[in-house]
């Protein structure tokens, strides 16, 4: 009771302090002068008992201040007079302020902009209810086909389901597409082929209608979809459609529900159709031939996610090892057992999506508060020259009773409000950042998690502002309200020069270092950019035009589908310039993300290898005219290649070389392991690097003939000697002359989906250069700030030393030797750290050793040259001043 | 010349002022000082620079209560009177300093 009527007495106070305020002065002005009355009838003359009266007193402004302490508002009160002076004292410095505050923009907002995708890619949780539980059983997979492959045969999804309620829910699902011609022109649209249990398992349920029942997943129910909220808008204008039916592949599907706004798991899924358990070709193949199934689940309550994991990987060891002996090669089930142990049974969703990433956002993210501690010093820097120039009216404000800790908060609100200032501008800036770090992450992930600005973002920069704020103003702020009174009132102001001078030249030397630090990565990615865009990629890419066909009738017999491909290839042929025309169930260079073992059945002995991961492709015979691959030995696939006939295959030159030294690979024969036959190598084509390079070895690639088992859904390749306009209306034209109904979708040329290939490595060093510049121009413009200023203040010294008969050169020196040397340990001390950090960027390298010296002799060289520029030119002004007009102003 | 005087030990201003205070029923900042000084014999001199802030504390805290008046030479000044709970907390505040000086004498007394 009494603590709420103390609160409200100073609420009162805090309400009417203006009139609280003058009654204390008021009451104040009145003990001075009773006390000089007295003191005046002690028989003190006037003055002197004024004088008196005073000194007793103290200070009257500091009394008033102390006596108002007591209301504990004085807080709020002293807030937003520092805020009024420091707002005042700002907009008379316009230069200064503008510089702290673009600096500092420069460093929270790159750094505000790197977290954002920081967040979305590992800290901010998936959209779903309780995201950690939710993870992918890289151990379970979902047999495709009614004839497994045994090589793939691990757990099957049931198994996994059946772990003694290990897992409340658990579903596999994939990515594929789906023409949707219930309409004039079919439309392809993203869908997201997945069992029953799938909803249930993420934890979002439709807002409109259900998901999908059990009997959904039957191979013979009746066909069923659930429409994403975007495209129910975009396409249905949002209209009652429960119960309606869409037409997918010539195919009728009844909509059952309505995802709610926003999902679109997996990979900007639009619909979501079941996928049958076990599933069969007939209900699976509805776009590709291979999906890559993922299968996820949700850890029952009941259960640590770690133990769920652990339970998984011993039941999958079990199930392995039980299986008959010969069902694996030995070397391919110790690769699973490694993959397993490696990768744990059960990661956690979020980091599947964005795993190959991380790395490159964390690394960039490092960078980024480096350039912010680099703005940091700057400002620091900046604020600690002023100091010197501000003495005089600390000084003054210290003889006016202001006490010390008082001044370090007004000066600090300073610093804060600059530092907001910059993190606004920096927010403003950062939508266009953001725009550019989506290429940074990849689509599965935004999918789910997209990088935005949103309020964990503004409350990040919001913090760092404040940080930076308290942290690059307090020791200007120490320094600057030193009791210096009388120096600073006598007008000498070297004494504080001097003393913040050894400071300034720190801070000098530890941004050089820094910025050395971040030019040899954005060198080492540099150089490493260049190694890439250098690298003969093995096939031509000028004149080639892709397209996507996905079969309307994915039910026809795999014969009508090659029928169809011949029939739009020989019209394309007959187009003049066309040279050549190929078809393959994927494109190089689209991560296919899926690597498929092979061993070689009877290599030479001594070269057997244990299983290895490779690319496979399966392709026609025109693909590698149309992509320029030339087969460098035996033969390219033709019609006769199909089902019937016996398996072949292609291996790239690496494979071959690899495993037939001798240059005999014809004639052998190569496995994937399981039941299917093993195929005869007919031909070697030459190597094509369409792996994202730096990989420490070339993942072998192999072909396969696409007659034997025609795709649903394939990729077009052209080559003509015509223009890219030309190209493509050509493939419209065919593909709609053979089929009206038949879509044609990301029609591109080859060269878009190269450079699109290697959009991570570009923007991984776009972003590098960009903060190593930025850092650059910020450690020479501190450097530039500190000779300047050091120089303006010796300014008079200078003048007497020219009068004496100094010669220019030696003012350049005396102007400028301090600084260099340390901006000369700071460059040494920054080579030093980088050669020992650089192993941390080796995963992002390519054909660039982390110590590469010509990376390291060009950043010296660059730093050198910023640096003499830096330093030199300030000192080379400052002793040109004319001796008679130095001595002249003072 | 002056004579000398000792200031005010510290922490206990605040008992000072509120036992100054009760007994004058009422008086404005310098009275309560002059009235501290006379009480002790000139011995004890409050620090004018601390009788403000010390008043404006026990004015929040509610032991003393401010009025405007005006004083015999007709000038506006802030009356105070004690609360109370100013009075209440005098006495606690007497008690103990009671049993602080008692057990102080005792330890200090000549063997």
């Amino acid at each position: 009771m009494s603590r709420l009527s103390v609160w409200w007495r100073r609420l009162v106070l805090l309400l009417r302090r203006d009139r609280a305020t003058a009654e204390l002065e008021a009451e104040i002005r009145l003990h001075r002068e009773l006390r000089a009355a007295t003191l005046r009838k002690d028989g003190a003359s006037p003055a002197d008992a004024g004088f008196a009266s005073a000194r007793l007193l103290g200070n009257a402004g500091s009394l008033v201040e102390r006596s108002r302490d007591a209301w504990g508002f004085a807080a709020v009160d002293d807030l937003r007079q520092d805020i009024r002076l420091a707002w005042r004292r700002l907009r008379q410095r316009a230069g200064y302020t503008g510089a702290v505050v673009i600096t500092l923009a420069l460093g929270i907002g790159a750094t505000t902009a790197m977290f954002s995708a920081l967040d979305a890619a590992m800290l901010r949780p998936l959209p779903f209810p309780h995201p950690e539980r939710l993870g992918v059983l890289t151990a379970v997979r979902t047999p495709f086909r009614p004839t497994p492959r045994t090589l793939d045969r691990m757990l099957d999804i049931t198994d996994a389901a059946d772990l003694g309620g290990v897992f409340s829910h658990v579903a596999a699902y994939a990515s594929g597409g789906l023409n949707l011609d219930d309409r004039d022109h079919p439309l392809h649209i993203k869908v997201g082929l997945a069992t029953v249990d799938f909803f249930h398992t993420v934890g979002v349920i439709p807002q409109v209608g259900r998901g999908f029942a059990t009997e959904d997943g039957l191979p013979s129910s009746a066909r069923v979809v659930v429409l994403s909220w975007s495209l129910w808008q975009r396409e249905y204008g949002g209209r009652q459609m429960l119960g309606q039916s869409i037409v997918m592949n010539h195919q009728s599907y009844a909509v059952v529900g309505v995802m709610p706004r926003g999902f679109a798991f997996p990979d900007q899924s639009d619909a979501w159709v079941p996928m049958s358990i076990p599933i069969s070709a007939a209900t699976f193949e509805a776009s590709h031939t291979a999906l890559i199934t993922t299968v996820i689940a949700r850890v029952s309550d009941s259960v640590t996610v770690e133990r769920a994991s652990v339970l998984l990987r011993l039941r999958w060891e079990q199930a392995l090892l039980a299986q008959p002996k010969g069902t694996h090669q030995p070397s391919m089930l110790s690769r699973y057992l490694d993959d397993v142990h490696r990768l744990g049974a059960f990661v956690p969703l979020q980091a599947t999506l964005g795993a190959n990433r991380v790395t490159a956002v964390k690394l960039l993210f490092a960078m980024t508060a480096l350039l912010l501690v680099i703005a940091c010093a700057n400002v620091t820097n900046l604020m600690l020259g002023q100091a010197t120039m501000r003495a005089r009216e600390i000084g003054v404000r210290q003889m006016l009773g202001a006490r010390r800790g008082r001044l370090i908060r007004q000066l600090l609100t300073e610093s804060v409000i600059l530092s907001l200032g910059g993190a606004l501008l920096g927010i403003a800036l950062a939508p266009i950042a953001v725009g550019f770090l989506r290429q940074l992450l990849p689509p599965e992930l935004l999918s789910v998690s997209p990088v935005r600005i949103d309020a964990r973002v503004l409350a990040f920069a919001t913090a760092l502002a404040l940080v930076t704020g308290v942290g690059a103003g307090w020791w200007p702020a120490v320094r600057t309200s030193v009791d210096t009174t009388h120096a600073n009132l006598g007008g000498n102001r070297s004494a504080t020069a001097r003393r913040s001078g050894a400071l300034r030249r720190l801070l000098v030397g530890v941004e050089i270092a820094l910025t050395t630090l971040l030019l040899v990565g954005a060198g080492l990615l540099l150089h490493s950019f260049q190694n890439v865009a250098r690298t003969d990629r093995g096939l031509r890419t000028a004149h080639v035009i892709t397209a996507h066909l996905a079969y309307p009738r994915w039910e026809d017999n795999p014969r009508g589908r090659l029928v169809k491909m011949r029939a739009i290839a020989d019209r394309l042929e007959a187009i003049p310039g066309i040279a050549a025309v190929g078809f393959a169930n994927d494109l190089a260079f689209v991560d296919r993300g899926i690597l498929m073992n092979f061993i070689i059945v009877d290599s030479v002995p001594g070269t057997l290898q244990p299983a290895e991961g490779s690319h496979w492709m399966m392709v026609s015979g025109g693909y590698f005219p149309a992509l320029g691959i030339p087969i460098i030995q035996g033969r390219t696939f033709t019609m006769a290649d199909d089902s019937a006939a016996p398996p072949v295959a292609i291996v790239d030159r690496s494979t071959a070389r690899k495993y037939f030294p001798n240059g005999d690979a014809l004639g052998h024969l190569i496995s994937l392991g399981g039941n299917d036959p093993p195929a005869t190598i007919v031909g070697v084509a030459a190597d094509v690097l369409d792996e994202e390079p730096g990989r420490d070895s070339r993942i072998p690639q192999l072909y396969f003939p696409l007659a034997a088992t025609p795709p649903a859904s394939v990729s077009l390749v052209a080559r003509g000697a015509l223009t890219d306009r030309q190209l493509q209306s050509a493939v419209l034209t065919a593909v709609r002359s053979v089929d009206r109904t038949q879509p044609v979708y990301d029609i591109r040329m080859m060269q878009d989906v190269v450079h699109d290939s290697g959009a991570p490595r570009r923007t991984n060093m776009e972003l590098m250069t960009l903060f190593a510049v930025l850092a650059l121009a910020l450690a020479a413009f501190g450097t530039y700030a500190v000779i300047s200023q050091a120089a303006a203040q010796r300014q008079r010294e200078f003048g007497i030393r020219a009068a004496l008969g100094a010669q220019r050169g030696d003012l350049i020196l005396l102007a400028s030797h301090e600084l260099a040397w340390v901006v000369a340990v700071g460059i040494t001390v920054g080579l030093g750290v980088s050669w020992m950090a650089a192993r941390a960027a080796a995963t992002m390298l390519y054909h660039v050793a982390p110590h590469d010296l010509p990376t390291f002799a060009a950043v010296l060289a660059v730093l050198v040259t910023v640096a003499l520029v830096a330093t030199l030119a300030p000192a080379i002004r400052a002793a040109r001043a004319n001796p008679a007009d130095v001595i002249r102003t003072e | 010349m002056a004579p000398t005087r000792d200031p005010i030990p510290p922490g206990t201003l605040d008992m000072l002022i509120l036992q100054t205070v009760a007994r004058l029923r009422e008086g404005h900042g310098f009275e309560i000082a002059e009235a501290i000084r006379r009480a002790s014999a000139e011995v004890l001199q409050v620090e004018e620079g601390s009788l403000y802030p010390a008043l404006q504390r026990l004015l929040i805290k509610g032991w003393l209560v401010g009025t405007w008046g005006r004083t015999d030479e007709n000038r506006k000044a802030r009356y105070y009177r004690i609360t109370a709970s100013g009075k209440k907390q005098l006495a606690v505040e007497l008690d103990s300093y009671r049993r602080v000086s008692v057990a102080i004498a005792a330890v200090l007394r000549p063997a």
